[in-house]
């Protein structure tokens, strides 16, 4: 009894001893349980987030720019980049210079870098590469490498409309031109959400739905830029810089109802797609460019007589004998002109006359003006970077500068500015700010007598049908505008250089187009706006003409029109 | 007859059958997802062919080259002044 006693007992004690063990491990898991499940909660649920829930970007491409026409000036096509996670590429240094060789990048400087950032979390290392770059890289499977969309801007048209549309930099970002002015419109929104992944990284569901940031694309932007007619300006324009060797040009053409800017080229230009090393042909000369326009002012001096009520058509000025004095500063004509009316004053070009009718008037007339046509104030374009030139204020005014603002010295101004107050003589005297947009037009205002409007596009018609072979002229249409030729102003004096410009628009009675050209210091023989600016100005011009469909108003009536014209009434 | 057992042995065929419903839907939910992926990523190459596309057709229709196959291949010339003729209406 005894024995079996103590044989029982022995047995109950194994058990207890079992009993316990088994209690303290498992009391052991129980506390490491909580404090795994309750006080490390927030820990390792974020850590096991961090591996499986990942927030994306979901990216957008940049607006694209089209012409007036829908042809793409500037469009984004999606590209790869390439970057890395520098810590998980530490101890791969033989797979990083296979990598180097796909992406053709120094071995050694690679791994420089990687070394020297292991801390970030990811680093581009090529930006924007070849879709078949992009494979080799697939191919070589390393951890560590991630690929990113990212957007890469084409310019169609290069270098024809380089300066004018301009570029982005490498966040995609508007840097340049219009692609700067517009960049809040063109720019998207990048979208977020927030996704698990499993292990092989792919997605697998969106979480917090109600989160997700809908990508917002940026939009397009259609410019009032003809294509077509920017194309031709461009060519004409570069031919004439390089042969008369001149430092720089610009042609501007407006439509004159609508002020939309159809055609805008300057020269020297630059290939947006290239590298953009040499930054000589990146400004749009024609908006941020001022200089001294010379003759092409003598219009707005005739609108100032005329509207003084002293001078009308009839009036007449004695230029003899071609040279006059003005509080000892002599103003030249290129010869004795003699009496002049109104008219020839303009077709003559005289310095002479246009001081004379001007030194009649108040000062503050002639700037009133000025100020009205737009100069000395930017034309409201909106380009970033447009010059509003300068036009001195008139209590500042001596004679001499009164009588120098007449014929377009001592005051500053922009092709653009030209463009569009010659528009104001074209559009029944009512000025209009251009614009860039299609179909976006700025308000216009009256600012001259309709009357005084159409007089003194007649006088300037005279301009080009009274010089004999004048080679602003077209053959079909009438032709109104007027030649500058004005020394350029450098360190302090004139110098030997001239602006050659011409301003005109056509047809005159129902005109359509204006067109500003200037030509930067021709280096010929050739330096008068009538032998430099003129013709490239009538090219453009017969081109615009020919490209709006716009019917010719001045044909020589042929036997065969005639003829033509019995058929057609015979039929009717 | 005691209700108590057939109730619970009815809640408990219930819960298998709205945990499998459970599980089934959000593999379905999974599956679609990955088709709505598929279609994006097939949407953005789309987009990109198009843009690359619309290069190249631009580049087809440059000015300079429209102008370069007319002068020199089709032998084509803008008309000169006396060439034209207007009818007048």
């Amino acid at each position: 009894m005894r024995q079996s006693g103590s044989q029982i007992s022995r047995t109950q004690l194994r058990m207890l001893a079992v009993m316990a063990l088994l209690l303290c491990g498992f009391s052991v898991v129980v506390v490491r349980a909580f404090a795994i499940q309750v006080k490390g909660k927030a820990f390792y649920q974020a850590q096991g987030e961090m591996r499986h829930v990942k927030e994306v970007e979901m990216p957008v491409s940049r607006g694209a720019i089209y012409d007036r026409n829908g042809e793409p000036l500037a469009l984004s096509t999606a590209m790869q980049s390439v970057g890395v996670v520098p810590s998980q590429l530490l101890d791969q240094f033989s797979k990083v210079e296979q990598l180097a060789e796909v992406l053709q990048l120094s071995a050694e400087e690679l791994k420089q870098i990687i070394t020297s950032r292991s801390d970030r979390q990811f680093l581009y290392i090529k930006r924007r590469i070849t879709p078949m770059m992009a494979d080799a890289v697939k191919a070589l499977n390393m951890p560590g490498v991630e690929f990113r969309t990212e957007y890469k801007r084409f310019y169609p048209s290069g270098e024809i409309l380089g300066n004018v549309v301009g570029f982005t930099n490498v966040e995609d970002q508007g840097q340049e031109g219009l692609e700067r002015t517009y960049d809040n419109w063109l720019t998207g929104v990048a979208g977020k959400k927030t996704v698990v992944k499993d292990l092989l990284g792919h997605a697998v569901a969106d979480i917090d739905v109600d989160e997700i940031k809908a990508p917002k694309p940026g939009k397009d932007l259609y410019l009032s830029i003809d294509r077509r007619l920017q194309y031709a300006a461009y060519l004409a324009l570069k031919k004439v810089v390089y042969k008369h060797r001149a430092k720089s040009g610009s042609v501007v053409v407006l439509d004159v109802s609508t002020g939309e800017v159809l055609a805008m080229a300057n020269m020297p230009s630059f290939n947006p797609n290239g590298s953009k090393e040499d930054n000589n042909g990146w400004r749009n000369r024609a908006v941020t460019d001022i200089y001294e326009p010379g003759s092409v002012m003598k219009p707005f001096a005739i609108v100032a007589a005329l509207e003084s009520g002293q001078f009308d058509r009839a009036s007449t000025i004695n230029t003899s004998p071609g040279v006059y004095e003005v509080d000892g500063f002599v103003i030249h004509d290129f010869r004795d002109y003699g009496e002049l009316s109104l008219v020839d004053i303009l077709v003559k070009s005289s310095n002479i006359g246009v001081a004379k009718l001007v030194l009649d008037l108040g000062k503050e007339h002639l700037w009133d003006v000025y100020h009205r046509f737009g100069f000395g104030q930017s034309t409201g374009s909106g380009f970033i970077g447009e010059s509003a030139g300068y036009l001195p204020p008139h209590n500042r005014w001596r004679t001499v500068d009164h009588a120098a603002l007449s014929r377009g010295y001592n005051l500053s101004v922009t092709t653009l500015q030209l463009a569009a107050a010659y528009a104001v003589f074209a559009n029944d005297g009512r000025y209009r700010a251009p614009t860039f947009i299609k179909n976006s037009l700025n308000e216009e205002r009256a600012i001259i007598d309709p009357a005084m409007a159409a007089s003194v596009s007649e006088m300037l018609s005279h301009v080009v049908t009274d010089n004999a072979g004048h080679r602003a002229g077209l053959s079909n249409y009438s032709v109104a505008g007027k030649t500058g030729t004005a020394r350029i102003a450098e360190n302090g004096g004139y110098s030997d250089n001239y602006m050659a410009s011409f301003v005109g628009f056509s047809p005159v009675h129902r005109p359509r187009l204006v067109v500003a050209v200037n030509i930067n210091s021709p280096q010929g023989e050739a330096y008068y706006g009538g032998q430099v600016a003129a013709p490239l100005f009538s090219e453009v011009m017969k081109t615009g003409l020919r490209l709006l469909n716009v019917p010719a108003d001045e044909v020589p009536l042929t036997a065969d029109n005639k003829q033509t014209t019995e058929v057609e009434d015979n039929h009717g | 007859m005691n209700p108590q057992p057939i109730i619970t042995l009815v809640l408990a065929v219930l819960l298998a059958v709205v945990l499998v419903a459970f599980v089934y839907s959000q593999n379905e939910t999974r599956k679609v997802f990955a088709s709505i992926q598929q279609i994006e990523q097939e949407k953005t190459r789309l987009n990109g062919e198009w843009a690359r596309l619309q290069i190249e057709l631009s580049t087809l229709v440059s000015n300079s080259r429209i102008e370069h196959i007319a002068k020199s291949e089709l032998g084509m010339k803008l008309p000169e002044d006396e060439q034209i003729m207007v009818i007048k209406r």
